[in-house]
């Protein structure tokens, strides 16, 4: 826990930290605007702003989680000049992705088509399409939570890398 | 390279429209509607015959859909509207709600409220034969607008979205 402080003291505090906030707030917003269509996108069958219409506050709160989460990993992940941040960036990643999924593979035609794109016939794909959108409609909250997870887990790993890594700021003398 | 590959497929899945490529021939604008007796929640039939000379709202869901019901929520909302301008709604369960069978369609027709049992909303599941032609690539939450011809005018899928669409051809309808 200590090494996640001091990757936070040693990005947030150091001479370059103004470079840091701008990052966190610019790439946090961005992708907070996108998941903020992107969470309730299932409800409406795909990416589209009518999505906000079916925002929740819980959703929301997920969408900036996940937004400022994944852009204080990488602000991290700078810091640390990507030194041991692979892992970092990959658990990151797969959170964003996670999230992504109920809304892009759930009562969207992408599953048939790439069904028909693998040569399936039509019996098979109206028998198999429901069994593997259904469960991104059924477990949307679980795929939301493991994102916040994993994102969550990306910064602690990005911060611990960055620790390992990055110079403290020297105290005034 | 592995990250790149995640990226783009972040990038790519969310903008992946709901329009499928071409496959196999579903019915087509400017084709007649198939003629198909349809199945009924209440265990009454709805004949072709019944059809005849009303434009219509032919959608095709599944109760396990989001998006299918979120859908039914907006059509709910306007059914006033569409039986204003002589449209006929008649949702229909895909059969087997395409292979993962959902919550019963009476419970999903519940959620939307009283609007649903208005007279001009039939409520049905499609057969197995009736699935594959109307819906041969597999698609949740498709619709076709059948005009008093029983023509097919528009294909488009999620009324959630698409609702401007549907409204313009009820008013075209009247």
């Amino acid at each position: 826990m200590r090494q996640v402080f001091r990757g936070f003291a040693a990005t947030f505090g150091g001479p370059r930290r103004l470079r840091a906030y701008a990052l966190v707030l610019a790439l946090g917003s961005v992708l907070t605007a996108f998941y903020l269509v992107m969470l309730p996108a299932s409800a409406v069958g795909g990416f589209s702003l009518v999505a906000l219409q079916y925002l929740t506050p819980s959703l929301a709160l997920a969408a900036a989680a996940l937004g400022y989460g994944f852009a204080l990993a990488v602000t991290l992940n700078a810091g640390a000049l990507a030194r041991r941040s692979r892992a970092a960036g990959a658990v990151g990643i797969g959170g964003l992705l996670a999230a992504a999924l109920p809304g892009s593979l759930c009562c969207t035609s992408i599953i048939p088509s790439l069904l028909a794109a693998f040569g399936a016939s039509v019996p098979t794909i109206l028998g198999t399409t429901g069994k593997i959108a259904s469960i991104f409609a059924r477990f949307e909250s679980a795929f939301i939570a493991a994102s916040l997870i994993g994102v969550a887990l990306s910064v602690v790993l990005a911060a611990r890398s960055c620790a390992a890594s990055c110079s403290l700021p020297t105290p005034p003398s | 390279m592995k990250l790149l590959w995640s990226i783009a497929l972040a990038t790519v899945l969310p903008f992946a429209g709901t329009t499928a490529p071409a496959r196999a021939a579903a019915p087509a604008v400017g084709q007649p509607a198939p003629a198909f007796t349809y199945r009924l929640l209440d265990g009454h039939q709805l004949a072709p015959g019944a059809l005849r000379g009303h434009p219509y709202l032919l959608w095709m869901v599944a109760t396990w859909c989001p998006s299918c019901q979120t859908g039914s929520t907006v059509v709910g909302s306007h059914i006033a509207f569409l039986r204003a301008h002589g449209v006929r709604v008649v949702e229909m369960e895909l059969a087997g709600d395409l292979g993962a069978p959902g919550p019963a369609l009476a419970s999903f027709q519940k959620q939307v409220g009283k609007n649903a049992a208005a007279a001009n909303w039939y409520w049905g599941e499609l057969t197995q034969a009736q699935t594959a032609v109307l819906d041969p690539h597999g698609d949740m939450d498709v619709y076709y607008l059948v005009d008093g011809h029983g023509k097919i005018v528009a294909v488009s899928g999620n009324p959630a979205v698409t609702w401007d669409a549907i409204a313009r051809f009820a008013a075209a309808a009247h």
